[in-house]
């Protein structure tokens, strides 16, 4: 008996895990080892179920204790057997990533795509006129003329994509709202162009077969006596006469002077007709007036086009995972993405800086906001296989991970992207390493090309990373974290980031009814944008997607000869549905431009995507191709040919893709505001992919926070 | 110093032992050494011609068993393994499983009944009191009772009788001899009887009699599940199903139990690719029911001959 005994523990022991527990499968097999005839199966007693070392006289109560809290039982069979039957343990749930979560008021509209945005503000039966003025109106309601964010990963260092600045930062300047009306009126059909004048960047939409300025950044229009609105040479003429009639160009005292008390209303004709300035001639901004436009305009060039144009690409596409969390606040810690650099966007405290924007609709108690994205990750592996990129060499431990097989290192791989732009970050590690064993932290921001060292962890505890520098001004990254030694585990792991978002573009809520709308989708993206000139190393750059360049030169991808090419690759985690790209160049002559082609097969054949095409100064384009079934790699090629000048300001590129554990889940949606200083709460958990609900605010409310997460 | 100079070089040797006194005592170590070297020498002489001696051994004892081998009566023809005998005998010895029945041994089965398997995998079981002897070509049924599942695509087993010949098409079938005469079930596939009075083939379903070999035959049915099949379940060898899919398993029950196999929704993919564990080697169809449901958290209803598998009635939907 004792030999029986001990030859059960000598089992059980050798097919223990660190943790003490056997796979509940090996125990029966040990107990029927010992003359027990045990019938099971493995859809109750599943492969992941695993109990203490049974302690007990004779092999039945072993295998009553063996069963005890697995929810499975033994009950007498024929001839003497058992048969381990009950209510089969819930398997874990397979992990989900709920994708394109989209929470809208009906008190703001949706511009979280450039889709989302033609489908709030372009409606069918509208002119272009009034296409084009939809167009000013949305860059004035979303974003304030404010000294820039810099994300350098641009030529211009700002991004200038509208639905971005919309949505992470609501503020930024002429040049970025000049790109911004002519992105949206692209979208909504329209040609558009940059104009160079005095001092200032502006935009002008052509529609009934004339161009018209549209100025967003300082938020005017100017109608010409006929009615139809001017641009910017029927301004500068305008201007231009009244100087030379009156003898030259007044200075600036003399026009502020001038403008005051409705003197404005007897300058240059084309300026009379607005409805911009206010008796004063103050512009609703309270930034510029006349005097400013009279200099603006005055003597510039005719032909100065050209276009601080942007590649277009960024949407919102706010991403759940098993554990992860998403506040946005209507409100700041100073937290922004240049805080680095020691200065700050006046909105950043200045609320009353954007007094004006109540008129178009917004009700945010600011303009710039942080928020807060946290992910405490599930340390299971059922979980992690569908959740992370990778999740090889390990198993399920008592607490979290632990190295499967000495020989092999456990790795895990994670994505983290964002759609509000990381400020901070930080990683907060426990784990136990073995003698000898060590779990190494490194992270990518260039799509898991390149890794980066963050900590060699060779000491149980926690440990707090820091992934400030790392993470600062992007989008997603990647972290790796590689377990080695024989029993090395891993028990602990959240990350933790500030991020920036405009209070603008949130769904907020108004005092009355509010009608909260939930969508969610299947789509994530993975995205190629860097800067195409040096930037100081403060962001990526376009060459850390390691391009195969051919006759290109890495700034700009300027041509070095009459022809030459930039390939990139790309490769998604689940199947490809679309390949976009977005495209800021340069292209003098008619002949100047790049062939844009996409490869889904290694480059063996390639499908054409479109042309950016000359002659232009500066201009901006977007296109897109479908990706065949089951493609999860592509590569892009832009030929370049160039007789005069050919280069790129700016280039993205996006591979939207399914997302391989998408599915639709419970995601809770917490919205926080005061009444009367009260704090107010209201969660609602959407179970489907799109819902609706009402909220009720009895008062005004100040609003405070809103968060995603999955419901449990 | 050669052989033939031997008998000289003692005498001479002799001599001068004799000239030279006593000898000189040898010192003890290298006398030693001297000792290990010749002991080490004769060691492996005596190995060179231990080996060559063995060598000689095997050969002749080889050509013995060779010539023994040639003269010794042969074995005669497996035609049947026991996998299951309650009482049976052959040639006067009780069978056991794993016995080997050759051709031109009777099995009797007396008051038990036995399962054999045919090298080709047909499965014959027979019921009590019967007799049964393999020939060349097939096997006698002289009494009693024999039972034939066959899978296979072959012939399967040409199986006589005093009443007449049976060949059968991929079958289960019973071939009974008692007081009224012949009869033959068909549970599956076809069969076809040649006697005096002409060929007769039968399919599922049928049944048929014969009195006497050139008598008229005498059809009837008879239902796949009908209890009149259940000894040969009774003695069926169930296959190694431990660690077979719960699909497998059932599959073979229903072919035993002659019952049609239903899934209620989503339970036939449920059902194979659920493993069973531990099922004991003897399993018999009569309880194989009570073995496999319980353990995949399922559940049966019979109707009709119909076996449905569902939900047990707490979890269903």
């Amino acid at each position: 008996m004792i030999r029986v005994l001990a030859l059960f523990a000598l089992t059980v022991a050798v097919a223990c895990g660190a943790d003490g527990r056997t796979p509940l499968h090996q125990v029966l097999d040990s107990l029927r080892a010992e003359g027990l005839t045990i019938v099971s199966s493995d859809a109750l007693v599943r492969a992941d179920i695993a109990v203490p070392a049974p302690a007990g006289a004779t092999p039945r109560e072993r295998l009553d204790r063996a069963l005890d809290g697995t929810g499975l039982r033994a009950v007498a069979g024929p001839r003497d057997s058992w048969l381990v039957v009950g209510d089969p343990p819930k398997a874990a749930a397979p992990a989900a990533v709920v994708s394109q979560i989209l929470v809208t008021s009906d008190k703001v509209e949706d511009v979280s795509s450039l889709d989302a945005w033609a489908k709030t503000f372009i409606k069918p039966g509208m002119s272009d006129r009034e296409k084009a003025i939809a167009v000013w109106e949305t860059v004035v309601k979303f974003r304030h003329q404010e000294q820039p964010p810099n994300e350098y990963n641009t030529s211009a260092g700002s991004p200038h994509d509208p639905i971005k600045s919309f949505n992470v930062y609501g503020y930024n300047m002429c040049c970025c709202a000049s790109a911004c009306v002519e992105a949206l009126a692209r979208r909504a059909g329209l040609e558009a162009r940059g104009r160079i004048i005095n001092n200032h960047s502006v935009p002008e939409v052509k529609f009934d077969g004339e161009w018209h300025l549209l100025d967003a950044s300082l938020i005017c229009y100017f109608p010409r006596p006929d009615g139809v609105i001017a641009s910017v040479n029927d301004i500068a003429d305008s201007v231009d006469a009244w100087n030379t009639q009156r003898g030259g160009a007044m200075d600036d005292a003399a026009l502020r002077a001038f403008m005051r008390g409705g003197g404005w209303r007897n300058g240059p004709e084309v300026l009379r007709g607005t409805a911009a300035y206010n008796d004063n001639g103050w512009l609703a901004a309270g930034t510029h007036g006349w005097y400013a436009t009279m200099h603006e305009y005055a003597g510039i060039k005719r032909d100065g086009i050209y276009e601080y144009g942007t590649a277009v690409g960024y949407r919102v596409n706010v991403q759940l995972r098993p554990g992860e969390r998403i506040t946005r606040s209507w409100s700041n810690r100073g937290l922004h993405a240049n805080m680095d650099e020691g200065w700050a966007p006046g909105v950043m405290t200045k609320a009353s800086d954007v007094h004006y924007a109540a008129a178009y609709g917004d009700v945010a108690p600011g303009r710039m906001g942080n928020g807060v994205h946290e992910w405490a990750v599930p340390l299971r592996q059922a979980t992690l296989v569908g959740v992370a990129l990778e999740c090889s060499g390990v198993r399920d431990g008592k607490t979290g991970l632990v190295v499967a097989d000495a020989a092999k290192p456990g790795v895990i791989v994670l994505r983290v992207p964002t759609s509000y732009v990381f400020l901070t970050g930080a990683a907060s590690v426990t784990a136990a390493p073995a003698a000898g064993g060590a779990v190494v932290v490194e992270l990518s921001d260039n799509n898991g090309l390149d890794w980066k060292p963050v900590a060699t962890i060779d000491a149980a505890g926690a440990r707090d990373l820091d992934l400030n520098a790392l993470v600062l001004r992007r989008y997603d990254y990647r972290l790796r974290l590689t377990l080695t030694g024989a029993g090395t585990a891993l028990s602990g792991l959240a990350l933790r980031h500030d991020i920036q978002c405009s209070q603008r573009a949130l769904p907020a809520l108004t005092q009355g009814e509010n009608r909260i709308a939930y969508a969610s989708g299947d789509e994530g993206t993975i995205t190629v944008e860097g800067a195409l000139i040096d930037n100081g190393g403060r962001n990526l750059r376009f060459t850390d997607f390691h391009p195969t360049l051919v006759g290109v030169e890495e700034n700009l991808l300027k041509l070095t000869g009459p022809t030459g090419s930039a390939t990139v690759a790309v490769a998604t985690p689940g199947d490809m549905k679309r390949l976009r790209l977005g495209a800021h160049f340069r292209a003098r002559d008619a002949k100047d431009g790049y062939d844009v082609k996409a490869s889904f097969d290694e480059g063996r054949t390639w499908l054409d995507v479109g042309r950016l095409a000359g002659p232009t100064a500066g201009t901006s384009v977007a296109m897109a191709i479908d990706a065949p079934k089951g493609a999860r790699a592509a590569l892009v090629r832009l030929d370049g040919q160039q007789s005069n000048t050919t280069c790129l300001f700016d280039l993205r590129i996006d591979a939207d893709y399914v997302e391989p554990a998408s599915r639709v889940a419970p995601v809770a949606v917490t919205y926080v505001w005061e009444e009367d200083g009260v704090e107010k709460r209201e969660r609602h958990v959407a179970t489907k992919a799109t819902d609706a609900w009402t909220i009720t605010c009895a008062g005004k409310p100040l609003l405070k926070d809103l968060i995603v997460e999955l419901a449990p | 110093m050669g052989e033939h100079g031997a008998s000289n070089g003692d005498r001479d040797l002799a001599r001068l032992l004799r000239l030279a006194g006593r000898r000189v005592d040898v010192d003890p170590v290298r006398a030693a050494r001297v000792e290990r070297a010749v002991r080490s020498a004769w060691r492996a002489h005596r190995a060179r011609r231990g080996l060559r001696l063995r060598l000689a051994a095997i050969g002749l004892a080889a050509a013995v068993l060779i010539a023994i081998a040639a003269s010794w009566p042969r074995t005669p023809a497996v035609a049947a393994t026991v996998e299951l005998a309650r009482g049976a005998t052959v040639s006067g010895r009780v069978l056991a499983r794993g016995d080997a029945v050759a051709v031109g041994e009777t099995v009797n089965s007396a008051g038990g009944r036995v399962a054999l398997r045919l090298a080709n995998g047909l499965s014959l079981r027979l019921d009590h009191d019967s007799v049964l002897r393999f020939t060349g070509d097939g096997a006698e049924l002289t009494a009693g009772a024999a039972y034939i599942d066959h899978l296979g695509d072959g012939a399967g087993l040409a199986l006589r009788t005093p009443f007449g010949a049976i060949v059968q098409h991929g079958t289960q079938y019973e071939a009974r001899i008692d007081d009224a005469g012949l009869s033959l079930r068909v549970r599956e596939g076809a069969i076809a009887l040649t006697c005096d009075a002409g060929e007769f083939p039968a399919t599922a379903g049928e049944r048929v009699s014969l009195a006497d070999p050139a008598g008229a035959i005498v059809r009837g049915t008879i239902a796949a599940d009908d209890p009149a099949w259940d000894w040969a379940g009774e003695c069926a060898h169930a296959p190694a199903l431990d660690g077979a899919t719960l699909a497998d398993a059932l599959t073979w029950l229903c072919r035993e139990r002659g019952w049609k196999l239903a899934y209620d929704a989503g339970l036939a993919e449920r059902a194979a690719s659920t493993r069973l564990h531990g099922l004991p080697a003897d399993l018999s169809p009569r309880d194989a029911l009570d073995y496999l449901l319980p353990p995949c958290g399922l559940a049966a209803s019979n109707a009709g001959g119909r076996l449905a598998i569902t939900l047990p009635t707490e979890n269903a939907p």
